[in-house]
């Protein structure tokens, strides 16, 4: 059947298909229109988006339990009033409102990224309507509506151009080429609709030239309406930190939920007052919550991002911290990322003998070359086309003066993406020259050459490509003057060829490292441009993405991409392809989801508006701080400052070490759990006092395991995070060596200890099993006193343990981290105030017992530390 | 040898609005894909009569004769009540109808309430309710999405559509779409998801393998994806701009929803739609 997109139509067909007319539309018919399709608008996200993520946060099991804890609290100190429980009910209530606040500062992030986009549309623009030329507003454009497109003006819309005068646009936002294309009227028979030369698109500019075109899609069915919903409204899937982190208050709710509720039950059953119940079943639930935990979480990722600022990696979503340290595969872009983004001429070659040229015909060459060039003295430098800029700087290395060459040019043809050439005429003492630059496929049907050199030049751009070098050729011939203002396909006739630059754009020094430390972290490194197939495996070969060994399967072209589907391509990056040449922004989207079928956790770079998308859809987009678009940097989680590899494969590292701090305090913080569940459980299981009360409890949570927990949390790297394999989806923040650690090692000893200090203290007092105490008895106080500070001596052994997972602690040089110092400052210093300062002491129901004992309550902290110790020299005597 | 049957009469019920102009391209090159080429257009003349009916019909007519498609243009009188029944009087039972769900006033529903959606629920003939939004595809979309349900139907049901986009179609997606809430996602364990996941993921082979028996003379690019949302009309939407859909062919039975038309996820596709949209019922 015939094919008749709106490209292929003759312009007659145009008008008839849309139902419009060289004069516009009427007044009456943009109303109908607007009534039917909407406006040309791109969609905001709602406006009161933030309330929806407030609210879901706000609501959250966690969340829930604490502001339940808090009304209990409230409802408590009506009944019993004087026992604190208000203060508990305030501080519970405060928590639960901290942890919702922090999510407060995502919400705005989607509608900055619409912003951004929409900078890419203008405000006003011109049409025809009813045979009138008047300025609308770019909402009310319609399809149908005929545009006047002049240079400097953004197109509004996808529009099918009718008129073209000399029409250049660049189409940069929807293709990621920066290289301008030239726009005809003309109707194209075959070719897919974005690369279509009579087609001008929303979001791109035009450059050079005016005409006119006709809308046939607005809004969100334009393509750049297509790059910005996916930019914006696909909702990244959670990271693997917030999974864990759902994960584990899933369970320790659970558990505190279940635990408060049956011996609140028990306790009703057994006959105790509805008051005490309550208490007790708070208790639990209290001590069960870790209530620090999620702020010291959020502040050693705050933390986390601080020092990966220092390495040139801004961070602008928390999460995005620690999934960088989960990262298996790193999509990477080429230019300025693995290379310097410096185009040099590295050769001058002779096209047959494939020889450098001699010193005379070299310069030659350049001149040539700066004859289709354009370049602006800047500086001791030039500015320009990076390839124009590398030709003036080669011809001044060789002595030459390419502003007196450049001067010469009296006439320029610019580069086009589908000319894939550049031109220009030169006069130099009265004689013209034709001049011409571009790849030797467009140049070689051009030169006057014999077929059995052409072979050989063939053979010669082969070998140089495969080195990894961009190869253009120069070519050249004399013009009459009457010559001078000829077509320029006249003029392309019968060149003389001068010969092969050679260019490339150096590896960046820091690279070959980075990708050797990424080998050794089990990290997969994928290559993604739009390079040549040969320039793609040959700078992948340079940095080691690509091995010697490798077949030839490792590399996959972007036409070989579109035509497969996306369950073979993840087939394909099983079987280990490493390398994407040629490839368009838009199909980074493609292989991002496949690789995520795989279940990896993907980075990938970008820099273009067209990049946004895959940005948006991987595990970590990594935006380029010094050439990408506000786009990029908007959808993305982390901008490069430096756009440097190097600088990304430090931020994995300090992203695992951000997860294993995470573990360090989350085991540190659970370990004090323990200790404050068992005075409850002994509580209503015997006929003894109650070891510790809420608000003690509470005073370890909040108060003194809150400093050293972000002291661990800021632990610097081991120096083995980069030797381990990745963890990806599947490291648990709590696994069951963590559990069993922290509740059944560390904290029953924990539990032993403070008991144990508990009831010595009664009974030197006078206390006989079966009395009851008074909560203003001195000697229930100094029992209370002593279980508080039995726990927080404890927990400074704790302290020093968690530091390294298999050392000591104390072979980390203790005094490198003055968090985890002031942190045990804090803790000694409120264990004495606790007991010897009235007001605190008043506040916290406790009081001073015999000296001897708070010097043996001390030593709970060497025998936290020793036993741990113990057990890891236990461990590595077992481990293989 | 028996007669091959025909197959099942192509008709148009254009209500002679632009946007009933923009689906008559849609019609036209379905009929353009049968043989016979032929397209019976119905217009339900309503009191007062539509003006430019005849220029219109005449540019109808006209694409029709570029395609080698006969036309045969019925305009009858009728209330606009009246449509879903002189419709269902004049079409033969399992005919398809091609029809249009365009904007209505007030922000009122696309498709209940309206003809379409009493045509369909009517079950006697098949449907292909059409909602342009790209004017600029002019019935010819090469890029397909179909979005599918867990259902081993629907390859079956999503078929006749397709053959009848013919030779156009050069790519069809098929997006297996699972709408969970965020509550239940919350609450399933890790291994719950992945044993919906490799369901879902041999549901959607089978389906695709159908698809490629089914089309095998248009031989298209054939791919597939899954996603779990809690907004499965936003996910269509969004799917559909990633792989550059032209047409999203959308099984009735996904949704049209009575108790609350608005938040239906059919109404809410057509509202976001970035592409046109083809909602299918009872096409054999």
């Amino acid at each position: 059947m015939t094919q008749r997109q709106i490209h292929n139509l003759e312009l007659a067909d145009v008008w008839a298909f849309l139902r419009s007319r060289p004069a516009g539309l009427t007044a009456a018919e943009v109303a109908q229109r607007l009534a039917e399709l909407g406006g040309n608008i791109l969609d905001a996200p709602p406006r009161w988006g933030w309330v929806r993520v407030l609210l879901a946060q706000i609501t959250g099991l966690f969340s829930v339990l604490l502001y339940a804890s808090a009304a209990l609290c409230v409802i408590a100190d009506r009944m019993q009033p004087g026992e604190g429980m208000l203060v508990l009910g305030i501080a519970l209530a405060g928590v639960a409102v901290l942890n919702a606040a922090f999510t407060f500062a995502q919400t705005i992030r989607a509608e900055r990224a619409m912003q951004a986009l929409r900078q890419f549309l203008p405000q006003q623009v011109t049409v025809w309507r009813d045979g009138v030329e008047q300025t609308v507003a770019i909402g009310g454009l319609v399809p149908g509506d005929v545009l006047a497109l002049a240079e400097g003006d953004r197109v509004p819309a996808d529009a099918r151009v009718i008129a073209s005068n000399d029409l250049l646009v660049n189409n940069a936002p929807l293709t990621g080429e920066s290289r301008h294309t030239s726009v005809t009227a003309a109707a194209v028979a075959a070719g897919r609709l974005v690369d279509a030369p009579n087609l001008v698109f929303a979001g791109c500019a035009v450059v050079r030239g005016t005409g006119q075109a006709v809308v046939y899609a607005t809004g969100r069915r334009t393509e750049f309406g297509k790059v910005a919903a996916l930019s914006v409204e696909v909702r990244r899937p959670p990271t693997p930190l917030e999974r864990e982190v759902s994960r584990m208050v899933r369970i320790l709710t659970i558990v505190a939920v279940v635990m408060g509720v049956a011996f609140f039950a028990y306790g009703l059953a057994s006959g105790r007052p509805l008051w005490v119940n309550v208490v007790f079943m708070l208790g639990i639930i209290v001590a069960n919550v870790p209530e620090g935990l999620l702020p010291t979480l959020t502040l050693a990722l705050a933390m986390g991002g601080v020092r990966l600022a220092r390495k040139q990696v801004l961070v602008k979503s928390l999460g995005a911290v620690e999934a960088l340290g989960a990262v298996e595969v790193i999509c990477t872009d080429k230019t300025g990322t693995l290379t310097r983004n410096q185009l040099a001429v590295t050769a001058l070659v002779d096209p047959v003998t494939g020889e450098p040229l001699a010193e005379d015909r070299a310069r030659g060459l350049l001149e040539a070359a700066i004859g289709a060039s354009v370049i602006h003295p800047r500086d001791a430098g030039f500015t320009g086309d990076p390839l124009d800029v590398a030709i003036a700087l080669a011809l001044r290395a060789r002595g030459g003066d390419p502003v007196a060459e450049a001067a010469g040019v009296v006439r320029h043809l610019a580069f086009d993406v589908q000319r894939r050439r550049a031109a220009g005429v030169v006069e130099r003492d009265g004689a013209l020259r034709f001049a011409i630059k571009g790849a030797w496929e467009v140049v070689r049907a051009r030169v006057a050459i014999a077929d059995a050199d052409r072979a050989a030049a063939d053979a010669t751009v082969r070998r140089l490509a495969s080195h990894g070098l961009r190869i253009i050729a120069v070519a050249s011939r004399a013009i009459a003057p009457e010559e001078r203002a000829a077509p320029e396909a006249a003029l392309e006739q019968g060149l003389t060829l001068h010969g092969f630059l050679c260019l490339s754009d150096p590896l960046r020094d820091e690279v070959p490292a980075a990708l050797a430390a990424c080998h050794q972290a089990g990290l997969r490194v994928i290559l993604v441009t739009g390079d040549h197939p040969d320039t793609a495996r040959a700078i992948a070969r340079q940095a080691g993405i690509l091995t010697d060994a490798a077949s030839d399967d490792a590399l996959i072209t972007g036409d070989e991409l579109e035509a497969m589907r996306e369950a073979e391509l993840a087939q394909r990056l099983r079987a280990g392809a490493c390398v994407f040449a040629r490839t368009t922004p838009e199909q980074k989207l493609k292989i991002v989801s496949a690789l995520k079928q795989l279940g990896l956790v993907v980075a990938m770079t970008g820099d273009g508006v067209n990049d946004a998308p895959a940005l948006r859809a991987a595990d970590v987009g990594i935006a380029m701080g010094a050439t990408g678009t506000d786009v990029a940097r908007e959808a993305a989680q982390i901008v490069l400052l430096d756009d440097n590899f190097a600088s990304i494969v430090a931020g994995v590292e300090e992203g695992r070490t951000v997860f294993a701090n995470i573990r360090k305090f989350t085991s540190y913080v659970l370990a004090s759990n323990v200790p404050e569940m068992v005075p409850f459980l002994a509580y209503v299981a015997l006929p003894v006092p109650l070891a510790l009360t809420v608000i003690q409890i509470l005073s370890i949570d909040l108060g003194t395991d809150m400093v050293p927990a972000i002291g661990l949390g800021q632990e610097p790297p081991d120096g083995e995070a980069m030797t381990r394999p990745p963890r990806g989806q599947h490291g648990r923040l709590l696994d069951r060596g963590l559990m069993i650690r922290s509740y059944l090692f560390l904290g029953a000893l924990q539990a032993v200890w403070a008991m144990a200090m508990f009831f010595t203290t009664l009974a030197l007092g006078g206390w006989r099993y079966g009395d009851a105490l008074a909560a203003g008895d001195p000697l229930y106080r100094a029992a209370t006193g002593i279980t508080l500070v039995s726990v927080i001596f404890a927990q400074v052994g704790n302290l020093i343990g968690r530091r390294y997972e298999r050392g000591s602690g104390l072979d980390r040089r203790l005094f490198a981290n003055h968090l985890v110092l002031l942190g045990i400052a804090l803790e000694l210093g409120f264990a004495f105030a606790v007991l010897y300062w009235a007001p605190l002491a008043g506040a916290l129901g406790t009081g001073p017992p015999p000296t001897g004992l708070v010097a043996l309550a001390a030593l709970g902290a060497p025998l936290v530390f020793g036993a741990d110790w113990a057990r890891k020299r236990w461990r590595a005597r077992r481990a293989p | 040898m028996p007669e091959p049957r025909p197959p099942p009469a192509l008709i148009f019920a254009y209500d002679a609005s632009l946007h009933g102009d923009w689906v008559a391209h849609y019609a036209i090159r379905f009929a353009a894909s049968r043989d016979p080429r032929r397209l019976r257009l119905i217009h339900v003349q309503g009191d007062p009569p539509v003006p430019q009916l005849d220029a219109r019909l005449a540019r109808i007519a006209a694409e029709c004769e570029v395609l080698g498609v006969a036309l045969d243009s019925e305009v009858v009188a009728g209330r606009d009540a009246d449509v879903t029944d002189r419709l269902l009087a004049l079409a033969p039972p399992g005919a398809i109808v091609v029809t249009g769900t365009r904007a209505r006033p007030r922000a009122r529903s696309f498709l209940v309430g309206t003809a379409t959606a009493r045509l369909m629920a009517a079950g006697r003939i098949g449907v292909i309710a059409m909602r342009i939004v790209h004017p600029g595809v002019l019935g010819q979309p090469n890029r397909v999405l179909l979005p599918i349900a867990d259902d081993d139907a629907a390859a079956a049901r999503a078929l006749p559509l397709l053959h009848l986009l013919g030779t156009d179609l050069d790519r069809v997606h098929v997006a297996l779409i699972r709408e969970r809430s965020a509550l239940r996602t919350w609450l399933s364990s890790a291994d719950a998801r992945q044993r919906v996941w490799v369901h879902d993921a041999a549901h959607l082979a089978a389906v695709e393998e159908a698809l490629r028996r089914g089309l095998a003379p248009l031989h298209p690019h054939l791919d597939g994806s899954m996603v779990v949302t809690t907004d499965r009309a936003r996910e269509v939407a969004l799917t559909a701009a990633r792989h550059h859909t032209r047409l999203i062919g959308v099984d009735a039975t996904l949704g049209i929803g009575a108790r609350w038309p608005r938040r239906a996820p059919l109404e809410q596709l057509l509202r976001l739609a970035p592409a046109d949209v083809a909602i299918y019922r009872g096409l054999s």
